[in-house]
């Protein structure tokens, strides 16, 4: 047709109904079509230029029996449904051998080129013909894989066969030749560098010399990572993730899936690596221990700006699992900033909300040239923004590697919720059509995936296996014993509380402490994943979930908590942490209002963190910062409120030593206009007392 | 509403994620997508309160195990699920408790052990008291289910949430009397 097509997009296809043969269940659409009048219409189809739009029935196969699946890759007009092939390609395995498959095309290429004598059909079927050609040759070219049976090769055997009785005026029968021979020569070199490695592998470890984890660059470290991820991940055989695949491993006749269990053995050995290198410090001190984690976090980032969710996340799963995370001094060493990098690097892999940040950032960043990091903090902030730079003038492109996992878990429930074979006994695949919409994500992230360019670097990979990894129980017991348990846990706290003062005259050279820190490591998942900074930007909503709040708000802050997560998760999870997140050892964290007129009620308040050196006038700016007032911070008071009224902290105090610590830690700005004309009022109303009196 | 966070364990093979499913999705199945948002989100009500669920399966992903001790400390409720069909899917929840409590740092943390697959009696091995026994030894409530059958799938969920209240009761109903006392 000569009619320039357009497809309506607000019409669509809509569902019809459904219908059925023998051996196949059809959904029906309709789809309308718009049609474009054109100016090189010729005389005779003028008639046509009325036709505006039409409904056309489109018939999509739901259900069938293999023959009919196969049939359907021609479509009615005897060409290549092309969507078709393409799930067909990457789903078929979960029903059928590519030999079943090859000769099912083989036996349909037969009959229809016997009826192919039959005049009237000659057409059509010359069309269907050439469709078959083109599927076996697409399917020869895009998945190879499939024909790599060795060592008989029977497809390829019987390709060459069909070929050079059938398709004579093409290379078919040549092309599956080369494959064969192909096939053969790389599975001789595969088993002579197996010996090799058996006879050299042990020699190179004794004659190299190990070099030490310090001794390796955070970025080398990232590199080698992804390196070793990224040969992983394009190795991964899109199939054998399907869940009848993967998650039906282990059952009678489960098939092999030994590209996902590489990738996932990588996974674990860089997380246990983790654990290693942290618990292996027992004659360490503190700090020196925290220098492993903060190293472990700075290529975590590393790892983040190569855009390898793999790595990453094993990194920091590595660092979440208890033995580490129960570290609590160890952690407590940690500069701030860096504490802060970890904390956004972990909220990646929220599991809120079926991991909708990864999920989103994975699509956002899975073919861009280099990846879009934002941060709270300022100084990460400017640090990203210099990255970006350079990315940009360096002309620095990155590949990107997935976390496996994800897709394993989405196959897995596909492969629960939908059964395999209908009612009527047909091959299901709707099911297999879902199943692509993911498969075809991993394959567009497969070729991202060829984008680095890292060269291996052996000493790296001898370190890697060199280091000695625990058992669960092995890294239990380690961690015990550098930290010992939570029965002593408020002895330690006791004791670092009262070397305050220690901390305090090395203010200077050690960073405050992260309040939301104590969050982190005090059992308070809930709030660590989903809170992005609580308490650096508490609203309302946060005021809910922080147990050490008046009750008098709970009503007003009830109906905003649904998303925000339960309190009670934060509660009870939190059995075991006694200590307020608010109060650490030489920070609080205060709640600021301000004072707008006489309307005092106001129950919006910014959280601000107060460290043991800041002045009433720092403390005052930080809250006109926060809520984006204009102003000196001289024309100002702060006050804090009391049960009986409000503390004026004095203009030249340190806020941190004058407050009453013994009340809730709520605070009020008010000009200082304000704050006289009230007083006045409470001066002149006491006098009438006393009058009174 | 409250919300509580969930987390299936066990085994792979199981039926985790046909227990999941059947749950979030009912007879609905045929619509479900895995992917997006809610996709494992569900409100029930127990004991005339309205409660969200939000069901963390690990399906698929069982052999990464060092995500687990985050699966388990972000979880405030567990269902430990093994197989009646495979003794060994029955050993392995001891080591998985043993992790859940160490993570949680108590003795007590809501829990649910489930005997799945129980419409396939012919191929039965561990019995309905072996599994009694291991849950009084839990100190955790105990049922069979069968995703297949539809057959105490609810339940389980259900049975949890009441755990989990009974462990860390709701704080609203107390603030209220807070108010009352203020009031008067």
């Amino acid at each position: 047709m000569d009619l320039g097509r357009q497809e309506s997009q607000d019409e669509g296809n809509r569902f019809w109904r459904e219908e059925r043969e023998e051996g196949a269940v059809y959904m029906v659409y309709l789809k309308r079509v718009t049609y474009r009048s054109h100016d090189r219409l010729e005389e005779g189809e003028k008639f046509m230029s009325h036709l505006m739009w039409e409904t056309l029935k489109v018939r999509v196969i739901k259900a069938g029996t293999l023959e009919r699946l196969v049939e359907c890759m021609e479509t009615c007009q005897g060409d290549l449904d092309s969507s078709h092939l393409n799930v067909f390609l990457s789903t078929y395995r979960t029903f059928a051998t590519p030999e079943q498959v090859l000769k099912t095309l083989i036996n349909r290429f037969i009959m229809l080129k016997s009826c192919a004598k039959d005049d009237d059909r000659k057409e059509m079927v010359e069309e269907q013909l050439k469709t078959i050609r083109s599927v076996i040759s697409i399917w020869l070219d895009t998945h190879p894989d499939d024909f790599r049976e060795h060592p008989d090769y029977p497809c390829l055997l019987d390709l060459e066969d069909f070929a050079k009785e059938h398709i004579t005026d093409s290379d078919l029968g040549v092309r599956a030749r080369h494959r064969l021979e192909k096939f053969q020569k790389e599975a001789k070199t595969l088993e002579e560098s197996i010996e090799e490695m058996h006879l050299g592998g042990r020699h190179g470890l004794n004659g190299d010399k190990i070099i030490l984890f310090n001794q390796i660059s955070n970025r080398s470290v990232a590199e080698q990572l992804t390196f070793k991820d990224a040969e992983l991940f394009r190795k991964v055989v899109p199939h054998h993730c399907l869940g009848a695949v993967w998650s039906r491993r282990r059952k009678k006749g489960g098939k092999n899936a030994s590209s996902v269990v590489a990738t996932i053995q990588q996974f674990n050995n860089v997380s246990l690596r983790v654990i290693a290198t942290v618990l292996n410090t027992r004659g360490m001190k503190t700090s020196q221990r925290a220098k492993i984690l903060q190293r472990w976090i700075e290529i975590a980032q590393e790892l983040r700006d190569l855009k390898n969710f793999s790595s990453l996340r094993a990194i920091i799963s590595g660092l979440q699992t208890h033995p580490v995370y129960r570290l609590r001094k160890t952690w407590a060493a940690l500069p701030k900033n860096i504490m802060v990098l970890f904390t956004e690097l972990s909220e990646i892999f929220s599991n809120e909300n079926n991991q909708i940040t990864s999920r989103e950032l994975l699509m956002k960043e899975a073919t861009a040239k280099f990846p879009d990091i934002e941060s709270q903090n300022k100084t990460l902030q400017r640090r990203n923004l210099l990255k970006r730079q350079s990315w940009i003038e360096n002309g620095i492109v990155q590949g990107t590697v997935p976390y496996l996992g994800t897709f394993l878990t989405d196959l897995t429930m596909i492969d629960t919720a939908f059964p395999d074979i209908t009612d009527d006994n047909l091959i299901n695949f709707e099911k297999h059509r879902k199943e692509f919409e993911v498969i075809a994500q991993l394959k567009l992230l497969q070729s991202a995936a060829q984008i680095y360019q890292i060269v291996k670097d052996e000493n790296f990979w001898t370190w890697f296996y060199s280091v000695n990894v625990y058992t669960d129980t092995e890294s239990h017991d380690l961690s015990c014993t550098i930290e010992p348990p939570s029965d002593s846990n408020a002895k330690i706290k006791k004791k670092s509380a009262r070397s305050l003062p220690v901390f305090r005259s090395r203010a200077g050279s050690v960073p405050n402490r992260y309040p939301v820190f104590s969050t982190c490591l005090g059992h308070r998942p809930v709030k660590f994943d989903s809170a992005k900074f609580a308490l650096f930007s508490c609203g309302l909503e946060n005021r809910k979930s922080m147990s050490s709040i008046p009750d008098t708000l709970s009503t007003l802050a009830a109906p905003i908590m649904t998303h925000h997560s339960s309190t009670s998760s934060v509660v009870s999870s939190d059995s075991d942490n006694p200590s307020s997140p608010f109060r650490s050892s030489d920070t609080y964290v205060i709640r600021v209002s301000v004072n707008s007129t006489s309307d005092s009620d106001t129950h919006v308040y910014k959280s601000i963190m107060l460290t043991n050196t800041d002045h009433t006038h720092t403390v005052i700016s930080k809250v006109l910062e926060k809520y984006c007032m204009e102003g000196k911070p001289e024309d100002y008071r702060l006050l804090q409120i009391l049960e009986d009224g409000e503390l004026l902290i004095p203009e030249r105090a340190n806020v941190f030593y004058a407050l009453n610590n013994s009340s809730e830690l709520n605070f009020v700005i008010k000009s200082r206009e304000d704050y006289e004309t009230s007083t006045l009022k409470r001066q002149k109303k006491r006098r009438f007392k006393k009058l009174s009196l | 509403m409250r919300e509580y966070k969930i987390v299936v364990l066990g085994s792979g093979g199981v039926g985790k994620s046909a227990l999941t499913v059947q749950f979030v999705q009912g007879i609905f199945v045929e619509k479900y997508d895995p992917t997006i948002e809610d996709s494992y989100r569900k409100q029930v009500e127990v004991n005339g309160c309205q409660c969200m669920l939000e069901i963390l399966d690990t399906a698929g992903t069982e052999q990464f195990t060092a995500m687990r001790d985050l699966y388990m400390k972000n979880g405030q409720g567990f269902l430990l699920v093994y197989s009646i069909t495979a003794q060994s899917t029955f050993n392995d929840l001891q080591d998985l408790r043993e992790q859940i409590l160490r993570v949680k740092d108590t003795e007590d943390v809501p829990m649910i052990l489930v005997g799945n697959k129980c419409d396939l009696e012919d191929e039965r091995v561990v019995g309905k008291d072996q599994g009694a026994n291991l849950a009084r030894n839990f100190n955790c409530g105990f049922l069979e289910t069968s995703a297949k059958a539809k057959v105490n799938v609810g339940e389980i969920f259900c049975d949890l949430v009441r755990l989990i209240n009974q462990k860390n009761p709701e704080k609203v109903p107390k603030r209220k009397k807070k108010s009352n006392c203020a009031l008067l």
